[in-house]
């Protein structure tokens, strides 16, 4: 007779806590960059971490890669891994498995992970905030809505031929993100946006709603964005907006003060 | 032996013609022999590598023709079996299964045939593993540094798809588990008679090879199976697997 084992004792890691980018085009070997925030967790620091690498399902791809992960206590720390064997893999899902070693028991596990592009890490979603070349004068970026009133981030024409490295540098997204969540929040919470909190789905905000919803730093003010939609004083609103960008800022896909001094400090350390 | 030959890869008229010649070959109006026409056709397939060249024997094990294919790999350089299922390299595959149909034609042609994928590698992921040639070539690939480990998988004829294959090769988290597949091979393989135990895959008897992955999979909730020795997973087994240690 198999026993039951009702009940497991791991813990669920959250996505939100593991960060998964691609780096390299799909016609190579894709290089990922891997950062784990497993801190608040109490794992044993002498637990070992996996991240398992998979097809998803439904692709055609058999390719499947398991590896260690060197430092998975350093939320700092990122570690770049090549996947060998999913160079024509159009879509990889991960596993993140924290395992005590002396007895292999499974203490976390996140499953189905996604991995996000590093250019669109600009927000997690896929079109979310496209990102378009314009003649803005001496200006480097700027927040523009289309025809439809969707955001757009508007690149120097100019600068363009850089747009991938200025996405994706420390500097730029430290200082630029915040801003633009920050014109986001305002436009959207306009009074004449047509922004209808009781049905999200109707209005381009909606997807950015959903967006926060997938951010653990996020999710508590979203509730908050239906008492705020119907608050006249425009104080109230304002002081909304900063609580949602601080915190987008401070969370664990951002840090944005802490990785921003981080990379100043490589640069002019002596 | 029947000479090397260029390893060669079907173009898109080359896999019309094979899949074309199965369906003749399972009304009996094909044989083996049009089988090897078509695949030294150049018309049909192109060579993939100047060096990757393969000689199919006339007789052949599983276990024997899937060592050949992968020192032919290994011989032409490869580091890796390109498993990957590019056009060019499924049609490689294809292409193998072609030329060595002989060795790998059903005994009985109105089964096995139904279904392609035993010999058109097919891009589902979930029966890749069912081809003839890529299917047991990918385990001797995994397990050549300790082939007595795979010994489950790879016993039999060339033709024959066997229920081991179908039950510990299906899944991507099992057969790339080598410990786990080793695990399954201590408790089943009967080393004296070179075969696996009698009774092993009935589905009625405690302990056989469905209850092992079952229990297998319900402790995967706990335990982090890919760590595990074959000798931890064994000693995780309930009572029930004790008589297949034994014996």
């Amino acid at each position: 007779m198999i026993r039951n084992l009702n009940f497991t004792g791991r813990l669920r890691i959250e996505r939100s806590d593991v960060a998964i980018r691609r780096r390299d085009a799909l016609d190579e070997d894709p290089e990922i960059e891997v950062q784990l925030h497993l801190s608040e967790y109490g794992f044993a620091s002498s637990a070992r971490v996996y991240l398992e690498a998979h097809a998803s399902v439904g692709t055609s791809n058999t390719a499947w890669g398991r590896f260690d992960i060197d430092s998975p206590f350093d939320s700092m720390a990122t570690q770049i891994i090549t996947l060998e064997g999913f160079a024509d893999v159009p879509s990889v899902t991960f596993n993140v498995r924290a395992v005590e070693p002396e007895t292999n028991r499974l203490l976390g596990l996140a499953e189905g992970v996604p991995w996000t592009n590093l250019v669109d890490d600009v927000a997690d979603v896929e079109g979310l905030l496209p990102v378009e070349s314009q003649d803005i004068g001496e200006l480097a970026w700027k927040l523009d809505f289309d025809l439809l009133g969707n955001p757009v981030l508007l690149i120097s024409s100019r600068l363009w031929r850089y747009r991938g490295e200025l996405l994706t540098s420390q500097h730029f997204r430290s200082m630029v993100l915040p801003e633009v969540l920050r014109d986001v929040l305002s436009a959207a919470l306009d009074q004449d946006s047509g922004f209808d909190a009781n049905a999200p789905e109707d209005h381009w905000f909606g997807d950015w709603v959903a967006w926060m919803r997938e951010i653990k730093e996020l999710r508590h003010h979203v509730q908050a964005l239906h008492a705020v939609f119907d608050a006249s004083e425009s104080d109230a609103k304002a002081l909304m907006i900063d609580e949602v960008v601080s915190d987008f800022a401070r969370s664990s896909k951002c840090r944005f003060a802490t990785r921003l001094e981080r990379c100043l400090d490589e640069e002019y350390r002596e | 032996m029947t000479g090397k030959v260029w390893i060669r890869s079907f173009d898109a008229r080359g896999i019309d013609a094979f899949r074309s010649f199965l369906e003749r070959y399972q009304e009996g109006k094909a044989t083996d022999v049009d089988a090897r026409r078509l695949a030294a056709d150049a018309k049909l397939s192109n060579r993939i590598n100047q060096r990757l060249e393969i000689d199919i024997p006339m007789i052949a094990s599983k276990k024997s023709l899937a060592k050949l294919v992968c020192q032919s790999f290994q011989d032409a350089g490869y580091t890796a079996l390109p498993l990957v299922p590019s056009d060019e390299y499924r049609n490689m595959w294809t292409w193998i299964a072609c030329s060595s149909f002989h060795l790998i034609k059903p005994r009985r042609a109105d089964t096995a045939l139904n279904d392609h994928s035993y010999y058109v590698c097919s891009q589902d992921w979930k029966r890749f593993y069912r081809h003839r040639i890529a299917g047991p070539a990918r385990i001797y690939w995994m397990f050549r540094g300790r082939p007595l480990d795979a010994s489950l998988l790879l016993h039999g004829r060339a033709y024959e798809h066997s229920d081991w294959e179908e039950q510990l090769a299906a899944r991507q988290g099992r057969i790339r588990n080598r410990d786990l597949i080793a695990t399954a091979n201590r408790l089943y393989w009967d080393v004296g008679n070179h075969r696996p135990k009698r009774g092993a895959q009935t589905r009625t008897r405690p302990g056989t090879v469905r209850r092992l992955l079952s229990f297998i999979d319900q402790v995967d909730l706990t335990y982090d199976v890919n760590s595990m020795t074959p000798d931890q997973i064994l000693d995780l087994l309930p009572p029930e697997f004790d008589r297949w240690k034994d014996s």
